[in-house]
């Protein structure tokens, strides 16, 4: 198969060799002198219309931008290098900074704190976290357990360290708002993202609490919250909705007419 | 036979069409199958204490995070005391596949762990550390612990980085784009 095809690349170009070699020497016209010196710039000379390939299908798009009216840059190629959305929030996402207080009044007791659903036509990235356990004394441990969908995720175990600093993002050991934890937490379209906290108090290496559930919290505060940041990337097509390959690229047009079969870009 | 020029412009035009997807491998960026790795664990260290394994980092056993197929890397770490890291005696060190890493065993010294001189006087929350530790889907990361004072001190650690799946057990290839799919299924063999 590999020798059949290499034979045909190899007639296809002797043949084009020849028939090269046959032709007389080409003579440079005034306008390609015109164009190569105006490439790259704006002409303010008559413009040169943009000579259609033979096998020219690009389909037109309505809506899209309109294409030059000019000749392209003598560029012979080019390469689509998409960064995808959850590792770059794309042009049209949407910064987030989820932040969910509730009122803790017992230790022991795991409380959910907040859920958020993310859009159907968005996904959520998630890159910040952060939180106050205002309620907790010096030495108390506290968790969050983060779930999607009810399934587990992860789990952060935080203590508080100084209780009297003034300012509540330093009273933690592994987070604040200044410092926040960094995590990679993507949650996909239509999915449920909630947050439980418990509240253990002091405990030992075995994580064994000195308190019973529903021990109430004496510090006379109420406050446990969590701060989460991120982004909602988009996953459809800003122009009309339609679904959108966010991974493939827009291929230089190419896949316009495989977005149309899928319901995008309707006239 | 078509021409020279369009051979030339099906050439330049096959060429533009193409669209590569240029992506870092997970190990360095996390992608959409990632998983995040974020323990923490902040608990009393008992006095003179010998090796005891803090946080466990096991992709795809049992009470691990992710699922089967899954290895993790460790981007960041933070391995720090409650108190004066220069008196609390606390020791760590890392022990991949139940070896330890070569200079992975380590005291706390206090400028350093704690980050305090970063245009903050406050030394809480800690800063991470870099690092760079691949856990393969069958192997066991541990950070131990120990402690060599003689008094309880509390002990504040956490690992940082992602679960990713393996390359070899779920196809990547043919789920990012469909130029070496099944090119690359005939090089494995299956």
């Amino acid at each position: 198969m590999a020798d059949n095809s290499d034979h045909k690349r190899r007639v296809l170009l002797s043949e084009a060799i020849i028939r090269q070699k046959a032709q007389p020497t080409r003579v440079v016209s005034p306008d390609a002198v015109d164009r190569g010196y105006w490439q790259g710039s704006t002409p303010s000379v008559p413009r040169h219309m943009r000579m259609p390939y033979a096998d020219d299908r690009i389909p037109i798009v309505p809506t899209a931008e309109r294409e030059p009216e000019s000749d392209d840059p003598q560029t012979p190629g080019w390469v689509n290098t998409n960064c995808p959305p959850w590792v770059c929030p794309p042009f049209w996402s949407v910064s987030v900074d989820l932040k969910y207080l509730i009122c803790l009044p017992f230790y022991e007791q795991t409380q959910l704190i907040g859920c958020y659903v993310v859009p159907q036509d968005h996904v959520l990235v998630v890159r910040n976290i952060s939180y106050e356990a205002l309620n907790a004394a010096q030495g108390d441990v506290f968790r969050f357990e983060f779930y999607i969908d009810s399934s587990f995720v992860m789990a952060i175990e935080d203590k508080v360290v100084d209780a009297t600093a003034p300012n509540p993002a330093h009273k933690y050991a592994l987070a604040g708002h200044t410092r926040m934890l960094q995590t990679h937490l993507v949650v996909d379209r239509n999915r449920t993202l909630c947050v439980r906290g418990i509240l253990n108090g002091v405990v030992n290496f075995e994580g064994v609490s000195v308190h019973a559930p529903g021990d109430p919290i004496i510090t006379g505060d109420c406050t446990f919250d969590i701060h989460m940041q991120g982004f909602l990337a988009n996953l459809r097509e800003n122009i009309d909705g339609g679904p959108r390959p966010t991974d493939l690229g827009d291929g230089d047009g190419e896949f316009l007419e495989l977005t149309q079969e899928y319901g995008g870009y309707h006239e | 036979m078509p021409s020279e020029n369009t051979i030339i412009e099906g050439a330049l035009r096959a060429a533009r069409i193409v669209s590569i997807p240029v992506r870092r491998p997970d190990w360095v960026d996390p992608s959409f199958w990632a998983y995040p790795l974020n323990q923490t664990k902040t608990r009393p260290v008992p006095a003179a204490s010998s090796w005891l394994d803090y946080l466990t980092v096991r992709p795809s056993r049992a009470g691990g995070l992710a699922p089967e197929g899954y290895s993790a890397v460790i981007k960041g770490f933070v391995a720090t005391s409650e108190a004066d890291p220069a008196v609390s005696g606390i020791r760590y060190r890392f022990m991949l596949g139940g070896r330890l890493l070569p200079a992975q065993e380590f005291g706390i010294t206090d400028a350093i762990e704690r980050h305090v001189q970063r245009n903050d006087t406050y030394p809480w929350p800690a800063f991470h550390r870099r690092t760079f530790i691949q856990v393969s889907n069958n192997q066991l990361l541990t950070l131990q612990v120990r402690n060599t004072s003689g008094a309880e001190a509390v002990a504040i650690a956490g690992l940082y980085g992602w679960f990713y799946p393996n390359l070899g057990t779920l196809g990547k290839g043919g789920q990012e784009d469909g130029n070496d799919g099944f090119q690359g299924l005939e090089d494995d063999g299956r």
